[in-house]
């Protein structure tokens, strides 16, 4: 991506174009997938948190419709800089459901607006992203972008995808399994990429994931609705 | 006298005591335990349930109304969607 958009001034708008289009072809392009977590169900409250070594983000979410809710999101990622932090209160919409006898497909928007610290400086910070799923009992597949624009001046973006299998297929009372195989592409941060397989088990409302990438980071989820 | 036997019957019916009394939802999408939680919460904070049990292998939710309560088939749909979900067909067996 660096070499495609060449030098600096053109690259931060090549990157801009790029990540734009890439919103817009995710969107466009990901009709049978979809994801259930940035939206749960109306009144619902959902806690979600993802860390890795190199990176972490917490999320609280408030469903206040079927179709939108309003979350609190606090992110830590390591780039070669340093490490920074975002906060922002973000706004996420269900863009699209599809409801079919045999599975469920989504695709979500988000956007965030809130600040960014890093080397001890606090800027202003943006991010905008999608996310597109789609699952059956048995077959779950998982696709997401993010872009973050900050006035310290240093853009951050990546793209995570998940296959998801499961060995069984659970009841609604009994507790799921599921073997699951991640990628994620950061150019910015100090890992960028990471291939990381895992085990995904969830009780009712409580979701637990871990695993080891193959570069031997560790990772550990962990999301629960009230 | 035809019609006080046709009213004991009914009466004596356990099709007839159970009419309204239960309902069986088959629903699109649910195929995922933990997003569908919101489904059974739903149903049980409506007043006239008594208790919802989800099945994903059936797809269904099967609602047992409080005695002398009634839910709509309207009111059915919209708590589904509030859930994330669609009714495929609702019955009253």
């Amino acid at each position: 991506m660096t070499e495609f958009c060449g030098s600096f001034r053109f690259r931060s708008r090549c990157n801009s174009l790029f990540h734009r289009l890439a919103l817009i072809f995710i969107l466009a392009s990901s009709s049978f997938w979809a994801s259930a977590h940035p939206v749960p169900y109306k009144g619902a409250i959902g806690v979600m948190t993802w860390n890795q070594s190199f990176m972490s983000d917490n999320w609280v979410t408030y469903s206040f419709r079927s179709d939108a809710a309003v979350a609190f999101r606090h992110m830590r990622f390591d780039e070669p800089e340093g490490r920074a932090r975002f906060t922002a209160p973000q706004l996420d919409l269900l863009v699209k459901r599809w409801n079919e006898r045999e599975w469920q497909a989504n695709i979500y928007a988000f956007g965030a607006y809130g600040s960014m610290n890093m080397s001890g400086r606090t800027r202003a910070a943006g991010l905008a992203g999608a996310e597109a799923d789609a699952e059956s009992r048995k077959y779950f597949v998982m696709a997401k972008y993010e872009n973050m624009w900050s006035d310290l001046g240093r853009p951050f973006y990546h793209w995570e995808g998940r296959l998801g299998i499961a060995p069984y297929e659970a009841e609604f009372n009994e507790i799921a399994s599921w073997l699951m195989i991640q990628y994620q592409w950061n150019p910015m941060l100090v890992r960028k990429n990471a291939l990381t397989p895992m085990v995904r088990l969830f009780y009712r409302s409580v979701l637990v994931e871990s695993g080891v990438s193959t570069d031997g980071d560790w990772m550990m989820n962990f999301m629960f609705h009230l | 006298m035809l019609r006080v036997l046709l009213v004991s019957l009914l009466l004596s019916s356990p099709v007839a005591l159970a009419t309204g009394k239960v309902v069986q939802i088959a629903v699109k999408g649910m195929v995922c335990g933990f997003c569908a939680q919101g489904v059974g919460k739903l149903f049980k904070a409506e007043p006239g349930v008594e208790s919802a049990d989800v099945s994903l292998e059936k797809k269904s939710v099967r609602l047992v109304l409080k005695d002398d309560r009634y839910i709509t088939d309207a009111r059915i749909e919209a708590i589904l969607k509030d859930a994330g979900y669609t009714a495929e067909k609702i019955e009253r067996p």
